[in-house]
């Protein structure tokens, strides 16, 4: 059977009002899209199908009786496995996780989109809690990119990006510590938001930088991403460091317009470096060629410290995971998948003066950043050196010691959103970031979305089987 | 009597002084890690922060005293 599946949340929504699609169908065609799909792309952990067809038929009983909760009323969605639900266990991809994490209840996050109306379909693979790289000896689906299942989805929030990039959920959740959303929201060719740290809770998710964890929305587009963020985001009892800063409706805040938008584009070390693809460098500059041309002012802008508060970044959460992992380091090493543990026992090594002074730095550029905010409204810059990597390129130093576009946004805390902006060596997707001030979530998903109504790339989908088809 | 350690020993024991136990093919990994990051964490200590006094690498500039030798008399 071929089924009409509309790309975005917002299409999805516009189509059940429209009483063009129900829940039902709709879950019932994503579900047997993850059939048909997922044994080769490993996006799934646990899909549940009984509870997630059994949500879908109670959202359309609820809309035919005139209760509706909002866009998000109906829409199958994905939630990254070190994020708590109540009806399926949460592994953080790891042997070492106990069976019982979570005690069978939702995260603020998953709540919060289940009270929007959403109906959750699985859990999908990540990094082992959110760190390193995959060990296959673990047992746990292998995750692939679906333009090429030769080279990596990027992670941690791995098969969130695969979910909504094959058009096996319309959205998903992922958490950001250094760029876990945005790596594979790039890799895969969709939209991925790392909320400013505090604006969305992040209790009920295994932690693995306290101080610079986020829980964020992966999505086709920024339009979709803004529908997602207005439910998730809010000060919640159990997350003491989730704030009050008010939620705005973001969706109606995207007007399509760039018109007088100031945008910074740091050329040094975000543009010349090196290692960086001219070609992926070259789509990210036709970008910001196509944003002026439609009115916003571009400025050359100077990012101070990009290099030490990327390092900054990474230290802070290595010590922050080896605090929350020690104990279990010290008596489960070979339970752990060879990449997490090796990583996180750097942290070893690191004195308390690095971490103090690691945190000096981040105090200093998120001084640094504000005051850069003050002058404009936005920084354009790229999602990644490259392409995604093939698995057998893949080099564990040149990931760590290279140049890395993320983890600075991470330090300092603010909004950044990755979204496609166009295609580079192979076929793959190349992608921009916009990173806008602290609680600057608006201006962020305004100029993505001002893009994204100017370009398709967003829209496009890796080649898959002919039976499943969507339409515009 | 004091035993001197090696550079190269220094990573293993802060491993073992931590209590893991760690094949040792994997502390020489940790351990090629922890080398190439300390130079990165070293110029974290050149950056002057903006939380009050001098930045850290002032202490040890060349010709100035050097609180680890204790304060210069005045």
């Amino acid at each position: 059977m071929t089924e009409q599946i509309p790309q975005t949340i917002a299409a999805a929504a516009s189509a059940i009002r429209a009483g063009d699609l129900t829940s039902a169908g709709l879950t019932s065609a994503l579900l047997d899209r993850i059939g048909q799909l997922d044994p080769d792309l490993g996006a799934f952990v646990t899909v549940s199908r009984e509870r997630a067809t059994e949500a879908a038929a109670r959202a359309d009983a609820e809309l035919s009786a005139g209760r509706d909760r909002g866009l998000l009323h109906g829409i199958p969605l994905a939630v990254k496995d070190i994020i708590s639900t109540r009806e399926m266990p949460t592994f953080g991809n790891s042997r070492v996780t106990d069976q019982g994490w979570g005690n069978g209840t939702d995260a603020p996050a998953v709540r919060r989109l289940r009270s929007a109306g959403a109906v959750v379909i699985g859990k999908t693979t990540t990094n082992e809690f959110a760190s390193g790289l995959g060990d296959p000896s673990k047992g746990f689906p292998e995750p692939r990119n679906p333009w090429d299942s030769e080279r990596t989805p990027a992670g941690s929030s791995s098969g969130s990006g695969i979910a909504v990039a094959a058009g096996m959920a319309l959205g998903a959740l992922g958490t950001d510590t250094g760029g876990s959303v945005r790596a594979p929201a790039a890799a895969v060719g969709i939209s991925g938001l790392k909320p400013s740290h505090g604006r969305v809770p992040k209790s009920g998710v295994i932690p693995l930088g306290y101080s610079q964890d986020t829980v964020g929305p992966m999505a086709r587009s920024a339009m979709d991403c803004a529908l997602l963020l207005e439910v998730l985001a809010g000060a919640d009892a159990s997350d003491p460091s989730a704030s009050d800063v008010r939620v705005p409706r973001y969706a109606q805040l995207l007007t399509g317009s760039v018109e007088g938008t100031r945008v910074g584009v740091p050329a040094r070390y975000f543009f010349d470096s090196p290692e960086l693809d001219p070609q992926y460098r070259d789509a990210v500059i036709a970008a910001i060629d196509l944003l002026g041309d439609h009115g916003a002012v571009v400025v050359d802008t100077e990012v101070p410290l990009a290099r030490e508060s990327r390092d900054a970044s990474t230290l802070l959460w290595i010590c922050d995971g080896y605090a929350y992992h020690r104990r279990n380091l010290l008596t489960r090493w070979s339970d752990y998948g060879r990449p997490t543990r090796t990583l996180l026992a750097q942290a070893a090594f690191y004195s308390a003066a690095d971490y103090v002074q690691a945190q000096r730095v981040q105090n200093r550029f998120r001084s640094e950043l504000a005051r850069i905010f003050a002058d404009i409204d936005v920084l354009i810059v790229p999602s990644a050196l490259g392409v995604a990597e093939r698995f057998s390129d893949m080099k564990v130093e040149r990931r760590r010691l290279g140049p890395n576009f993320l983890a600075q946004w991470s330090l300092a805390g603010n909004p950044v959103i990755a979204i496609p902006c166009g295609f580079g060596e192979g076929g793959l997707p190349c992608s921009l970031q916009v990173v806008g001030p602290a609680f600057g979530e608006a201006a962020v998903l305004r100029v993505a979305d001002a893009y994204q109504r100017l370009t398709s790339f967003h829209l496009r989908r890796p080649p898959r089987p002919s039976a499943a088809t969507d339409k515009s | 009597m004091t035993t001197e350690m090696t550079a190269a020993q220094l990573p293993a024991a802060l491993l073992t002084a931590a209590g893991i136990e760690a094949p040792a093919e994997e502390i020489a990994e940790i351990s090629r890690f922890y080398e190439a990051l300390r130079d990165q964490v070293e110029q974290l200590y050149l950056v002057e922060t903006a939380d009050g006094g001098p930045p850290p690498s002032h202490l040890h500039r060349a010709g100035e005293p050097s609180l680890s030798n204790g304060p210069a008399d005045d």
